[in-house]
């Protein structure tokens, strides 16, 4: 068995120079740095240029979460012999639920976290954040959007028409 | 400009972007072209197709948007491909040209293909519509619902040539299927593990003898008593079926062919059936059967699974055995005025005790609860337990089954409530305001005091209804109350009625 004070830790650096002490277990969930630490397994110190020091608490924060979920789970299962349906399925309503809650950001944070989602590749906080960005998007009209990500029309009124006029039946409405 | 005003999605990567767009239907997708500059074309590169002809104003313009939609790709890769049609769009479409494009949209090597189309009434044009999809040797998952227009007649869409190698899933809605067209179509789909039929008819037994995993049958009207004297389904876990006739010996030949079923799913059956669930089912789910007794006893052998009832008005009940069940989902939803029966129609002690997780649902039955609750034993094993009950089940000022739940089930870990008090008639009748009052007062008081005898008592989640949720500070003065519970994690949620 595992136990926390024999585990490696590693130190992350954020971009801003902050230093964050986390478990081997807990970096793993990146990648990134999974990839890194199976290359050279004696590095202890990874520096992080393109994460600030507020995403990557919360990436930590995501990953420390997942882990300990499924730990509990696994240990659930070697202490019963095998996994209980109800138990599995509920423990997953409650990791959903924490990830809604987790989700509960401004469209600026979440754009960065999709990008140190992307660059640590943590495929489990991308498709949460992805999904977010995508149900922020949905039903909404090109104008809304603009506005839900403040995104400034760089179109010229010209550019814009020309391109209505190669697509028109994408912006005609439906009855 | 503060940072929460600068854009920052359009400086994600392309692959982000359009990772994003492929979430979003195809027309919206295109839509975002004119956001600005950098959006103009990311959606050409999404890995999604995704068209409903209902977005479109007319045939023509449907039509026009899949041709460029196609002709403008970016991107060589494609996920998923869906399609929605129907021919009563415009009766003068050909449905030639749809079959052009879908042809061309299969040389893109989809992984996922669902089509719904509703196509004149002749299976030739029906069948030559998709014939195209059944040879996309990249498909590892298919649903195909074409119907002939009008009256949602069964199509025989089986074309000759079917060659799936790769197709794991496969759901065929309103489909006409023969035994030589069954059987073509296993030979083509060599690793076919999930079969879906729903409203399709026809000749179709030869089904019990393939290496499927999960079998579903759904709206079929099949009637088991029909079914081939072998069945030989050795890989199967999976079996719903859903309007479907039984009876006892075509019951059992049935599962005896399935020697690894675990979980077992029955909705709106008729016919009888008993005595056959000896097997070691992992889960066993049975919603609104009519299995008439006749005056019989039945008793079911259920060991160690998940059990979810739900009866309707029509069943009638029977007598059923259950050891261990890991998790009881009882919902009991006969119409109104109906009462339940505990002691004729169940065997208490063995259904309940055992039971880890209990949820108990009675959503707008006359059931004296008062009455029949002192006959069922205590739940000693109960750890997790949910309690959905009507007014109909409360007396106020007497025995209140939630409270009498807490003092048989003495190990509870973790309870859900559904807004345990009266208001679910008050508000069926329109009258909103007076239903708060009698939350305001002891109720929860007197509910927190039984809560804090509870040692092993982790966690509490009460769900109030819509209306109650945003009354006033009615949730916040909930909570504080409940603060007083010491080492308890406390939720209040919202639900639907």
């Amino acid at each position: 068995m595992a136990r926390s004070s024999t585990e490696n830790m590693i130190t992350l650096m954020s971009s801003d120079g902050e230093e964050f002490m986390v478990t081997e277990k807990v970096a793993r969930e990146c990648t990134t740095i999974r990839n890194m630490l199976e290359d050279d397994c004696v590095i202890t110190n990874i520096p992080l240029p393109n994460v600030t020091s507020d995403i990557l608490s919360m990436v930590i924060e995501y990953c420390m979460e997942h882990v300990a979920a499924a730990e509990k789970a696994a240990a659930e299962t070697a202490e019963k012999g095998s996994s209980s349906a109800p138990a599995a399925a509920k423990a997953n309503k409650d990791l959903e639920e924490w990830d809604k809650a987790f989700m509960n950001v401004d469209v600026y944070t979440l754009c960065d976290l999709i990008l140190a989602a992307n660059y640590l590749n943590v495929s489990g906080l991308l498709d949460l954040t992805i999904q977010t960005a995508a149900n922020l998007i949905k039903g909404k009209s090109p104008e809304q959007i603009r506005k839900t990500f403040h995104i400034q029309n760089d179109l010229s009124l010209e550019e814009e028409e020309k391109i209505r006029s190669q697509t028109p039946w994408a912006f005609e409405k439906s009855e | 400009m503060t940072d929460l005003e600068i854009d920052r999605i359009s400086d994600l990567p392309n692959v982000v972007l359009e990772h994003i767009l492929s979430f979003l239907n195809t027309k919206q997708a295109v839509q975002t072209s004119i956001i600005s500059k950098r959006w103009r074309n990311l959606w050409a590169f999404s890995s999604r197709i995704d068209i409903d002809c209902y977005h479109f104003k007319d045939h023509r313009t449907f039509l026009e948007f899949c041709d460029m939609v196609l002709c403008r790709r970016e991107s060589s890769y494609l996920h998923t491909f869906l399609l929605r049609y129907n021919y009563s769009f415009s009766p003068q479409c050909d449905c030639d040209h749809l079959r052009r494009w879908i042809e061309l949209a299969m040389k893109f090597k989809p992984h996922v293909c669902c089509i719904e189309a509703g196509v004149p009434d002749c299976d030739l044009i029906a069948c030559n519509l998709i014939a195209s999809t059944f040879t996309c040797e990249s498909i590892e998952t298919m649903s195909l619902c074409i119907h002939k227009y009008g009256w949602y007649k069964k199509c025989d869409i089986i074309p000759t040539i079917v060659s799936l190698p790769r197709i794991k899933r496969l759901y065929l809605t309103l489909s006409y299927l023969k035994e030589d067209t069954v059987t073509r179509l296993f030979a083509g789909c060599p690793v076919l593990e999930d079969l879906m039929l729903h409203r399709c008819s026809g000749e179709f037994s030869s089904i019990f003898k393939q290496k499927l995993v999960c079998l579903s049958l759904i709206d079929c009207s099949l009637d088991l008593r029909t079914l081939p004297k072998s069945v030989d389904l050795p890989c199967l876990k999976r079996l719903r079926m859903k309007e479907l006739k039984v009876d006892e010996e075509s019951f059992a030949r049935l599962l005896t062919g399935c020697p690894l079923l675990e979980n077992l799913s029955f909705e709106n059956c008729s016919g009888k059936f008993s005595n056959l669930f000896r097997h070691k089912l992992k889960c066993l789910s049975i919603w609104n059967c009519d299995m008439k007794t006749r005056g019989d006893k039945f008793w079911w052998y259920i060991d160690r699974a998940i059990v979810k009832f739900n009866l309707s008005g029509d069943a009638k009940v029977f007598i059923v055995c259950i050891l261990h069940p890991l998790e009881m989902k009882f919902i009991w939803d006969p119409p109104i005025g109906t009462a339940l029966d505990f002691e004729n129609n169940f065997e208490p002690k063995a259904i309940f005790s055992g039971a880890e997780c209990f949820k108990l649902c009675f959503p707008d039955t006359k059931v004296d609860l008062k009455k029949e609750l002192p006959r069922i034993g205590a739940f000693n094993n109960i750890k997790r337990l949910s309690l959905k009950l009507s007014d109909w089940c409360m007396h106020p000022h007497e025995i209140d089954p939630v409270i009498w739940f807490f003092q048989k089930s003495p190990n509870i870990e973790d309870l859900t409530l559904y807004n345990p008090k009266r208001e679910i008639a008050v508000s069926r009748r329109g009258k909103q305001k007076p239903l708060i009052l009698c939350y305001e007062g002891t109720y929860y008081d007197s509910l927190l005091t039984e809560l804090s005898e509870f040692n092993n008592l982790k966690r509490v989640e009460i769900k109030l209804c819509k209306n109650l949720f945003s009354y006033n500070n009615f949730k916040d003065s909930l909570l504080q109350k409940m603060e007083d519970l010491a080492n308890v994690n406390v939720v209040i949620s919202e639900y639907d009625e």
